[in-house]
């Protein structure tokens, strides 16, 4: 019983800070669910951080199964947690859990601390949560908690594609231009451009998208309270009003050196695909580039020159098999294919793929205009096609198929020659 | 008789000129004098080789030939003229001016037609247009070569069909034919006064629109299909290109036979350049199908746009309301090709010879068939095309732009699979083509409409040159920005956007659409022209 009431002292005290906030809670007088994950969250970060706990145990309770969520552990009292631990468990690990979860000031800390968030607008999100960002989702070893500033939608379900721009901290003359000019080019064809907010091209390319109204990511190492460089502040707050900033650890938790390479994992995560646009020989935006290559993710390096010190790594991972990045043409085409094949891969493995069959064969005019084209894009998939095969194979009439034919062409999703029509991979 | 100072006659005939007739007058005035004949009045040799051949008509009717000064006048005395046609009437103004017979009926008469020695008339080309020159007139008898009562008919014109020189003057005279000659004229012909069109058979008329190839047999080119129709509907010009043997010609054949029949009015004006030009059947004055000209690509200037001395009509013209059908288009003399833009802005083609200029009408849809390539196969597959890029281009660019830009749908034909080709050869029961040309009337109906609430003349999509196209032809601005940004991305040139639209137009008129929507612009951007 004493868990509750403390769950309800803090639910209580936090009342006070959620006026300040109202756009996040639907009822004054309750507390919103928001205050209680922010809560939870809080206290599973600052278990993962407490060496007696760490991330692994944390791990070992979900994986097996002797928990529902993570955030029972703060929610439910403890005679809840099963009784089970001992069977899975070894020992030690027992006891170490046992001992951590006993600690009542660390549950009215995160009471503290979650007040103190919801006055500087930081929010969290679990990976359990539907709002965790889709790309990390897919991955091993991502954080199960992430605090993040500003508009969490851009990296949502259906969201913009996302490029990874990261390089060196003492860039060249040529480095900043072609950083200047790709992001431009990105930010006009509404591309996210996420980086570290780190000195160097960092803050450039979150600069030159600020600039043309795009959307930014920034990933922190440290709190979102403890930005770093310090020098970046404005930038900081830029990007919290119209992009988002996102970082692992708590607020309060300095930038230290160890946490960076764990911060890069999340950057190339995050992204659809990473540009690098100068690195040195043992630059830490080298790591980014591995832990992209390790989560499937396309890396292209700017090529440099052999004698710059800072394009020593470029031209490395050029070495070793890394895409080129000529211009940004090369990451739209790439994107394009990307994109166009994730849509594809959710429509052939989505169940409503076979119902779009089978109502192509009773009532072809019934489709709507999105499964049309799907239906279309498929058939060109394998071959190129005439406009009569094309008619042939789907069962559509001329004056169905013809509109949607001259959309794909015109959004340059297709492309006719000689009379035969065939996917470009291309849509931007 | 020969006393008599000033013997006189008049009767009223006609003559050609284009594809009109004019009336004109023959006088002949008989005076002493030494013995003469002589015909005045601007008209050139083959009206003075009449002469000989009224001479020996007259005496083989069984009459004299008058001595005496003749003095033949065809007024108006400013118009050139030519032909036979003044045989029949120079005839009878001699025997009455001589005296010989006399007129029962006081009223203006009217005759033409070519004798031949022994009498008998013979008809000429254009009664159609002499005919119709007759209407509205004062005349009160006409007489005609007895072949030609039925075109009388259809033009609703009263008039007598004449077989010989003596049955015209029994005619004149008010009297019943000797009973020997009678009877041989009842075996020739009997056929008399106004046989109004309603008296056509009916059964004649439907059955010649059946003839036409049903739209089924263009089964497996689904988008020609749709394309043949589009250009049916909005009278646009069209272009097909596949390789030999893949149907263009069928699909022409059957876009002619999917418009709705011949107007009245039309009909007329059709029938007229026929007759002028001397090739006019008894059968197509009872079809109501749309003319279908099939042209050779060794067809030269003269054959297209019409000429001669004395010009006749070319295909240009007489594939007037119909289809005019170029087949391997890219092989014509690039000079023949060019003779097809002027007419197609001005519905009409002006020859000039010295001394005379003509204008003919002409209103046609064009239907051109060219091979992709030289060789044909570029866009078969396997790819079996041994062309290379540059002959491609060669071969493309003799359709010269200008030509191109007056082309408003382009569709490709490709050769059909074995089971298409055992239907086509076995043919189908199936009447797809009625159905169709229903559709199309209607669509007509709609565009026709239109016109006449913008006070108008009445003239489909295709050949409506209107400024005013947005507020015309009521394009939504989603629709023309649409247009327009397609434009852009497409690379189609301003005159390209403006075919798009009336396209556009067309397909929504067939839906009944009242506004043109983005949907209609984008199906109308798949008959572009693609450049290969």
């Amino acid at each position: 019983m004493e868990e509750y009431t403390v769950v309800e002292k803090n639910m209580n005290s936090s009342n006070a800070s959620h006026q300040s906030n109202a756009s996040h809670q639907t009822n004054a007088s309750f507390p919103s669910p928001q205050i209680v994950n922010l809560e939870a969250d809080l206290f599973i970060s600052d278990l993962i951080l407490d060496p007696q706990m760490g991330g692994r145990r944390l791990r070992s309770l979900m994986e097996n199964q002797l928990i529902h969520s993570l955030r029972d552990l703060y929610t439910l009292p403890l005679h809840q947690i099963p009784k089970r631990l001992d069977h899975v468990l070894t020992e030690e690990d027992c006891t170490r859990i046992r001992s951590c979860l006993r600690d009542e000031k660390r549950k009215s800390n995160a009471g503290r601390k979650a007040e103190k968030c919801m006055g500087l607008g930081i929010f969290s999100i679990n990976r359990e949560d539907e709002s965790y960002p889709l790309n990390l989702r897919s991955l091993d070893g991502m954080p199960l908690v992430l605090y993040y500033m500003g508009d969490l939608s851009i990296l949502g379900a259906r969201k913009m594609p996302a490029v990874a721009i990261v390089g060196s901290r003492q860039p060249t003359v040529y480095g900043v231009t072609v950083t200047k000019e790709v992001a431009r080019e990105l930010v006009e064809h509404d591309i996210c451009i996420i980086s570290g907010l780190a000195r160097g091209i960092d803050t450039i390319a979150h600069e030159t998208t600020l600039k043309y109204s795009g959307k930014t990511v920034a990933v922190l190492a440290g709190g979102l309270d403890q930005v770093y460089p310090p020098e970046n502040r404005d930038l900081f707050e830029k990007i919290c009003s119209t992009g988002l900033v996102l970082s692992e650890m708590p607020p309060g938790q300095k930038a230290m050196r160890r946490y960076f390479p764990a911060r890069n994992r999340i950057l190339s995560g995050l992204s659809d695909l990473v540009a690098i646009m100068e690195a040195g020989e043992f630059s830490g935006t080298l790591h980014t580039a591995s832990f992209a290559a390790a989560q499937g993710r396309d890396v292209f390096v700017v090529p440099g020159t052999i004698y710059a010190q800072q394009s020593r790594g470029n031209l490395k991972l050029i070495q070793d098999g890394a895409d080129l990045l000529l211009s940004s043409e090369d990451i739209l085409a790439r994107l394009a294919g990307l994109s166009f094949f994730r849509e594809m891969d959710e429509i052939r493995h989505d169940e409503e793929r076979r119902s779009i069959a089978g109502r192509l064969k009773e009532s072809p005019q019934l489709l709507t205009h999105e499964e049309c084209i799907h239906i279309i894009c498929e058939q060109l998939t394998f071959a190129e096609r005439t406009m009569d095969e094309l008619i042939e194979m789907t069962g559509f009439p001329f004056e169905r198929i013809a509109p949607i034919i001259s959309e794909l062409e015109l959004m340059g999703k297709v492309i006719e020659q000689h009379q035969r029509y065939a996917l470009t991979f291309f849509c931007t | 008789m020969t006393g008599k100072k000033n013997r006189y006659a008049k009767i009223s005939t006609c003559f050609l000129y284009g594809i009109e007739g004019f009336l004109a007058d023959i006088e002949v005035a008989i005076s002493s004098g030494l013995p003469a004949f002589e015909i005045v009045g601007l008209c050139d040799p083959s009206i003075r080789e009449s002469k000989e051949r009224v001479r020996a008509a007259i005496r083989h009717s069984g009459y004299e030939f008058p001595t005496g000064r003749i003095t033949v006048s065809l007024s108006p005395a400013y118009m050139h003229k030519s032909g036979s046609s003044f045989d029949l009437p120079l005839a009878l103004c001699i025997l009455l001016a001589s005296g010989q017979i006399r007129k029962k009926n006081k009223g203006r008469l009217f005759a033409y037609g070519e004798l031949t020695l022994t009498g008998e008339v013979h008809e000429v080309p254009g009664s159609i247009p002499r005919l119709a020159c007759t209407k509205g007139t004062d005349i009160v008898q006409i007489m005609i070569p007895s072949r030609t009562v039925r075109e009388a008919a259809l033009l609703e014109v009263t008039a007598i069909g004449v077989s010989s020189l003596l049955k015209a003057i029994c005619l004149l005279e008010g009297r019943s034919m000797p009973q020997q000659e009678q009877e041989q004229e009842q075996e020739r012909e009997a056929e008399q006064v106004k046989i109004l069109s309603a008296a056509v058979p009916r059964d004649i008329q439907t059955e010649s629109l059946c003839e036409s190839v049903d739209f089924s047999l263009l089964r497996g080119q689904k988008k020609t299909g749709r394309a043949i129709f589009l250009a049916a509907s909005g009278f646009h010009n069209i272009l097909l290109t596949g390789s030999p043997g893949s149907g263009k010609t069928t699909a022409a054949r059957i876009l002619q036979g999917i418009m709705p029949p011949l107007l009245m009015s039309e009909k007329i004006e059709l029938l007229k350049l026929r007759s002028v030009s001397g090739i006019l059947l008894d059968e197509d004055l009872y079809k109501e199908e749309r003319p279908f000209r099939y042209v050779h690509h060794t067809c030269t200037a003269a054959a297209m746009a019409g000429g001669g001395a004395n010009p006749t009509p070319g295909e240009l013209s007489l594939s007037l309301h119909g289809v005019l059908f170029l087949d391997e288009m890219s092989e014509f003399s690039p000079h023949v090709l060019d003779l097809l833009r002027q007419p197609m802005e001005e519905n009409s083609i002006l020859i000039s010879r010295a001394g005379m200029k003509v204008r003919f009408p002409t209103q046609f849809l064009l239907v051109g068939a060219t091979n992709p390539c030289r060789c044909g196969q570029l866009l078969e597959e396997p790819k079996s095309c041994t062309c290379n890029e540059w002959q491609r281009k060669q071969y493309m660019n003799r359709i010269s732009g200008p030509l191109i830009d007056r082309i408003d749908l382009f569709s490709e034909l490709y050769r059909i699979d074995k089971s298409s080709l055992l239907e086509s050869v076995q043919g189908t029961n199936l009447h797809l083509s009625d159905n169709l040309r229903e559709q199309v009337a209607a669509c007509w109906q709609r565009q026709y409409e239109r016109c006449d609430q913008a006070g108008q003349a009445r003239v489909l999509n295709g050949s409506n040159h209107t400024h005013q196209i947005m507020e015309f032809f009521r394009i939504t601005s989603k629709a023309a920005e649409f247009g327009v940004q397609s434009s852009e991305k497409l690379r189609i040139s301003a005159r390209g956007l403006n075919r798009l639209l009336r396209v556009a137009r067309t397909i929504a008129d067939l839906e009944g659409a009242g506004d043109v929507q983005i949907s209609h612009v984008a199906e109308a951007l798949q008959f572009r022209q693609k450049t290969s």
